[in-house]
């Protein structure tokens, strides 16, 4: 059983369709790319993923779970780092991870944190509010406190911006190590470098409709025009019609 | 000032009038407009009728509220600055003047003594990247910065007149003026306060140490020079005052009128009695030759504050960055303590009900103080003020006022909990993608999220509920230490006799009835609102966002009385239950025994307990279907 099914995902809003018909299918122990030009319908889809919007039409599992109809114990494996990190004001650093622990019912919620905190730089800043946090350390402390309940499916949202040279390092080596530990991973990015070095399949989005899929490789050899050495930049420019821009 | 600054200030007005004018297609903000005029116009718009009409020697019966006085028809009642004048004796008025002066006087050299400033100049991000950059001199973007503050003291001094100018409109005009101009003044001096300790920390060293003792030695000199001649003029003015007799207003208007013929207090409070001069000019001639000091204090300070060699680039932009941060947050940043900071309400291990999670956070949101503390604190503040007045001569008019300020706020804290208490969904809509993905059901996340402020409010009524029961001990234990005997209750005798019971136990009995009911109708006050904002979001104020403008005013004006409307409606199956209960006593010949008081409470408590459950399930439903791309990231 795939960790995520999508089936016919559509996403309207106003009248202006964000998703369109997307299928699609996630298994564990994967990382997948979402990459796509601006409005391409990639912030909404992981949205919808994570559960924070409800789809038009279409049908969301996870792990076996339908999101909609099965809330909590769909919500209970999954984890999502939005693109900006909105966290609580009056709390601080410690407060949110016992939140979160008390949330998603970690046993263990005080010690894992202590960890995240620490392989995330964070340690010293246990008793700051997100007022005095940098916007890359609220971006770690967003990461820190998706992984605190050991989720089986991690939706990221533009990851790494804001993060120095060695978190984004460590954030890479992490979502490396989640996917080889059996987790599924699923980030958005423009930094299709990044994509291309640590994500197993890739998914192109444009204007809401899902234009390849697959691991590079696959993707290569559906588009035989390309060279069988393109990099992700030429297949996106290729995929996306970026190419025929002046 | 630059003519593209003057550019920049128009277009930027402009703008924001449009973005009114566009939100103006949503029928909502029509509606919100329409009914935020209305309300305008019967509260300000009439008055001024009135005093247009007035000053053109017409006059018409009916009700008028403002101006300093109150209206119905031929009688009216003064209040404000405008009724205490009328009853001072002739020539106290300079008395009142001097003594305006003297307020000024002694608060500007405590505020110069403050410690504490603000950062400068208050530019917006976009604005101090944009003119920094730009090929504009330091003076022209200080005055920018300074005309920045123009709309906010136009619209104090249009309030301020509003309610303590008078008379005809030519007065009113006169008032606004001088008011507007007073505004200006402060606003400029503060701008320079706070340049000046800028600047002092910014030379640092002993330049700093020099400045800061010239400037605790020179304000502390005048204060104390003013303090001797004060006391010198005092037994002077003291000898006037008692000629007037038992009339205190007299009295005072004496103490003053010789006070201010005191020429060392004259002098000194000089600069302060000129700046106030015009409002209290009785002639349009002394009005306008009092102009004359504060214009000329207004321009010597816009020349201060614009030639400040302070460097305030660095924390203009430092305070712009904390406050586009803060846009959507709380706007009166509180003090981050460093102390504390471990401090909850109270321990939440990491295993057990989720929602207690949602409930631990909330009401860290209020406070850090941990609940036991805010318990052994209300109970040791409570001890105290049934203890210590018992041991003073203190009246029992004392006791009852303390009776009554415990006595009333229980029903009004429940009634208002939603509108007093916000740390809820109305908080938390703006964090809706993390709290979207929580493993929660809709109706376990809002019953959560009502817990926070029903158990806020909860806490508060009892503490008014203490405060009663301590008026009531207090009272008793006075009469007991003074020989009375300890039965002597504020509460007539008849009372004690008809319910047949000790009063100890009768306010333990009160108690119990009284707390059901307040936590239900709390719960229902605050489910009422957290399914309102789940329904219409942008009816209601989300976070901590002030709404200005008309039509947002209407808006809440609107809103807040549909959903005064509905708790009202709310209350109905409750009200009549109970009132059922006590009339079958009343039928019966009975009367309702303190032991009934608990039964009678919950009984009223389980109706508006399950109104409370149902709108929680409701609002739960909709939290599940809620897509606050479309409702909440949308509005404007």
């Amino acid at each position: 059983m795939p960790m995520v099914q999508i089936d016919k995902l559509v996403k309207e809003y106003d009248g202006l369709l964000a998703v369109d018909n997307l299928d699609l299918e996630l298994e564990t122990g994967v990382v997948l790319g979402l990459v796509g030009p601006n409005g391409a319908g990639k912030t909404t889809t992981l949205r919808c993923l994570s559960g924070i919007i409800p789809p038009t039409s279409g049908r969301i599992l996870v792990d076996g779970n339908d999101l909609e109809k099965e809330r909590v114990p769909a919500r209970q494996v999954l984890a999502f780092v939005p693109d900006e990190p909105r966290l609580f004001e009056d709390l601080t650093v410690r407060d949110h991870l016992a939140v979160i622990a008390r949330l998603y019912g970690v046993a263990d919620g005080r010690q894992r944190g202590a960890e995240l905190l620490a392989r995330f730089d964070l340690s010293d800043r246990e008793d700051s509010y997100p007022s005095e946090l940098s916007r890359g350390m609220k971006q770690k402390l967003m990461i820190a406190l998706a992984l605190l309940h050991r989720p089986r499916l991690l939706i990221l949202d533009e990851p790494l911006t804001g993060l120095d040279p060695a978190a984004m390092r460590r954030m890479k080596r992490t979502l490396q190590e989640m996917a080889r530990e059996g987790m599924a991973v699923m980030v958005s990015s423009h930094m299709l470098h990044l994509v291309e070095e640590i994500c197993d399949d890739i998914l192109i989005l444009q204007k809401g409709r899902k234009i390849v899929e697959g691991s590079l490789a696959e993707i290569r050899a559906r588009l035989p025009e390309l060279d069988a050495s393109a990099d992700l930049e030429e297949i996106f420019m290729h995929a996306t019609g970026g190419d025929d821009l002046p | 000032m630059n003519r593209a600054l003057w550019e920049l200030q128009l277009r930027s007005l402009r703008g924001r009038l449009r973005r009114r004018l566009r939100l103006l297609r949503k029928p909502r903000y029509v509606i919100g407009l329409v009914a935020g005029l209305a309300w305008m116009a019967f509260w300000i718009g009439r008055p001024l009728g009135r005093a247009l009409r007035r000053s053109v020697g017409q006059g018409d019966a009916g009700v008028e509220v403002g101006n300093g006085i109150i209206r119905v028809g031929d009688k009216s009642v003064q209040f404000g600055p405008g009724a205490l004048l009328e009853k001072l004796p002739a020539g106290a008025l300079d008395g009142v003047h001097l003594l305006v002066a003297l307020i000024l006087a002694v608060a500007i050299c405590l505020w110069w003594l403050a410690p504490w400033h603000r950062p400068v100049l208050r530019l917006r991000e976009e604005e101090l990247s944009l003119l920094l950059a730009a090929p504009l001199s330091r003076r022209q973007i200080i005055q920018y910065a300074i005309l920045r503050h123009q709309p906010g003291i136009i619209f104090g001094s249009l309030i301020m007149s509003f309610f303590l100018g008078s008379g005809p409109l030519l007065h009113r005009a006169g008032f606004l003026f001088m008011a507007w101009l007073f505004l200006s003044l402060w606003d400029l001096h503060s701008t320079a306060r706070h340049l000046w300790h800028a600047r002092t920390r910014e030379v640092g060293g002993m330049t700093a140490l020099r400045r800061r003792i010239g400037l605790a030695g020179g304000t502390g000199l005048y204060l104390v020079a003013t303090g001797a001649a004060l006391y010198a003029a005092h037994a002077t003015a003291l000898a006037a005052a008692a000629g007037a007799g038992d009339d205190m207003l007299a009295s005072v208007g004496n103490y003053l009128t010789a006070l201010g013929s005191s020429l060392p207090v004259t002098i000194l409070l000089a600069p302060l009695w000129a700046m106030v001069a015009p409002f209290f000019a009785t002639t349009p001639m002394g009005y306008a030759f009092a102009l004359a000091a504060p214009l000329l204090a207004l321009v010597a300070h816009h020349e201060w504050v614009v030639r400040t060699p302070r460097l305030f680039e660095d924390a203009a932009l430092e305070q712009a960055r904390k406050r586009g941060r803060s846009k959507n947050k709380n706007r009166r940043q509180r003090r981050r303590w460093k102390l504390g900071r471990r401090r909850q309400p109270f321990p939440l291990p990491p295993v057990g009900l989720p929602e207690v999670a949602i409930v631990w956070k909330n009401l860290l949101q209020v406070s850090r103080l941990g609940l036991g503390t805010i318990v052994a604190l209300g109970l040791g503040g409570l001890l105290l003020v049934t203890i210590l007045p018992a041991f003073l001569p203190t009246p029992t008019k004392f006791y009852l006022m303390l009776a009554l300020a415990g006595a009333f706020p229980p029903a009004m804290v429940a009634l208002m909990c939603g509108v007093i208490y916000r740390h809820d969904l109305r908080v938390d809509l703006l964090h809706a993608d993390i709290l979207r993905a929580w493993p929660l059901s809709g109706s376990r996340l809002v019953a959560a999220e009502v817990a926070g402020p029903v158990i806020s409010a909860t806490l508060a009524a009892t503490l008014a509920l203490g405060v009663a029961a301590a008026a009531e001990t207090g009272h008793r234990l006075q009469a007991f230490l003074a020989g009375r005997g300890g039965g002597q209750s504020l509460l007539p005798a008849d009372f004690w006799t008809l319910i047949h019971a000790p009063a100890p136990l009768a306010m333990l009995l009160a108690a119990a009835g009284v707390l059901p009911l307040v936590v239900a109708l709390a719960a229902v006050s605050s489910a009422i609102q957290n399914l309102a904002v789940l329904l219409f979001p942008g009816w209601l104020r989300l976070g901590r966002q002030r709404r200005s403008g008309a039509a947002q005013f209407g808006q809440n004006l609107l809103a807040s009385a549909v959903l005064m409307l509905t708790l009202a409606i709310g209350l109905i199956p409750g009200l009549l239950l109970a009132g059922l209960v006590v009339g079958l006593h009343f039928f019966l010949g009975l009367s309702v025994s303190p032991w009934e008081w608990p039964l009678l409470g919950i009984l009223t408590a389980l109706p508006l307990a399950a109104e409370a459950a149902g709108l929680i399930l409701l609002a739960g439903r909709r939290w599940e279907r809620f897509d606050p791309s479309a409702q909440t990231l949308s509005e404007d």
